[in-house]
């Protein structure tokens, strides 16, 4: 079976073509400046296309791309329409274009999910939350994970009142 | 540099958790650490894959950590039968799985039998049952390693360092690679200084392989002829011996193309 890892950012695309990476600061296609997911081409930096741009002060970072590398998921913070708290929550949308952008983890105010990584097949996306919560009532770091495709399936993996982590910020 | 890159990632949020790294104190030379969780092979019934990740429990079954330190850790996917990789009274931390499932490689932070000095160090170990553990980035005191990456064929780890030593006299954070068997071969892909007097050294941080391994892209910060500005750019260069060194992202002042959150 093939398997996944997480990536830092930059991130290049299972083919190896795309390099998916963070920009912040104000130049064309981002206005305001914030931190903005975009993707250019790995061999010559070309084909930059911002695929977050979302509005001011929406914070998107940290890309990976799904195994077969159609997907790529995300965290953000910043109040937006998908996330009236402007907690952290993990995003996935379309690695070629910027749509299908989805919250997979809109849910209770001041609960921060980031760091997402793919399962092997890319049916679910395990991450890192924190915060109080009815899976997590302690608020601590946990590992979890969910669906791709609709963000159902929740489940805190390591529940239990330490803390649990894939990052080491 | 780092420090500088710190405080973006910081910026606009005021509620930042304390984090491992804070509390390890490393500041500014641990702002690049981005290592994480993966998923691991294993032929446990049921379950193929792994997943691996670093927790300070006391408690559990199997679990052995008085300490209450970070120790390395692996689960099945819906997070039964968790077994832990490390024991030690030191933190263990940011676990990469190599590309075919068999190692882990971590960070590991302070003094023990493999890491006298206490500096942080890569290490790396059997992903089953944590055993053939070695420290790969043995060097002097002060020289903090951090941040590894397998290359795609699993024989090679980039990695970035900080602190003063032969290959790196201004200490700068710069990318390195090395074998990942036994740590031989450490190279400096990056030894670029003070490419422009004056100011800061360039400071380089690893990122990732091309899926061909040929290629490594980093992220350098700093004034640089391909980089005027001194804003943090997207760069790409052979794997081998850091030549052909491109910026992908020359885009102008302000605009900085980081990993700036994963460095908050």
């Amino acid at each position: 079976m093939e398997m996944m890892s997480a990536t830092p950012s930059p991130t290049s695309s299972p083919d190896g073509k795309t390099i998916a990476y963070e920009s912040s600061g104000v130049q064309m296609y981002n206005d305001e400046g914030d931190k903005e997911i975009y993707r250019m081409s790995a061999f010559d930096g070309k084909n930059k296309k911002n695929l977050t741009n979302n509005g001011a002060d929406v914070n998107d970072s940290y890309p990976v791309y799904s195994p077969g590398g159609q997907r790529i998921a995300y965290h953000t913070y910043g109040q937006q329409t998908s996330n009236l708290d402007g907690d952290y929550d993990v995003y996935r949308m379309s690695a070629s274009d910027g749509t299908g952008q989805k919250n997979l983890t809109d849910g209770k105010e001041g609960v921060d999910n980031e760091y997402p990584f793919f399962s092997s097949d890319g049916t679910k996306i395990f991450y890192e939350s924190q915060g109080i919560q009815d899976s997590n009532l302690q608020g601590d770091h946990e590992v979890y994970r969910l669906n791709t495709s609709d963000g159902l399936g929740q489940k805190n993996l390591t529940n239990n009142d330490a803390n649990d982590r894939v990052f080491p910020d | 540099m780092a420090t500088r890159a710190t405080t973006q990632g910081i910026e606009g949020r005021s509620k930042r958790r304390g984090g491992l790294l804070l509390t390890l104190a490393l500041g500014a030379a641990l702002a690049g650490v981005a290592a994480m969780g993966g998923v691991a092979t294993r032929a446990d019934a049921a379950f193929t894959e792994k997943v691996v990740f670093a927790s300070n429990r006391t408690t559990g079954t199997g679990v052995n950590n008085p300490t209450g330190d970070f120790e390395i850790f692996r689960m099945n996917p819906d997070g039964t039968a968790v077994r832990q990789l490390t024991a030690n009274g030191v933190d263990d931390f940011g676990p990469v799985l190599s590309p075919d499932k068999t190692k882990v490689a971590y960070l590991s932070y302070g003094k023990q039998t493999s890491n006298p000095e206490g500096d942080l160090e890569i290490h790396i170990m059997n992903a089953s049952d944590g055993t053939a553990k070695r420290n790969l980035t043995h060097n002097r005191a002060g020289v903090d390693d951090y941040y590894p990456i397998f290359s795609p064929g699993g024989k090679k780890i980039a990695y970035t360092s900080t602190g003063k030593r032969a290959s790196n006299p201004e200490g700068d954070a710069e990318v390195y690679v090395m074998r990942s068997l036994d740590g031989t071969g450490q190279k400096n892909l990056t030894n670029n200084g003070l490419e422009v007097p004056g100011d800061y050294p360039v400071s380089d941080y690893a990122s990732d392989f091309s899926p061909t391994g040929d290629k490594i892209a980093y992220v350098s910060l700093d004034k640089q002829g391909s980089n005027p500005e001194g804003d943090a750019e997207v760069y790409r260069m052979n794997a081998l011996d850091g030549t052909a060194k491109e910026n992908l992202t020359h885009n102008g002042d302000d605009v900085g193309d980081t990993f700036a959150d994963i460095i908050s």
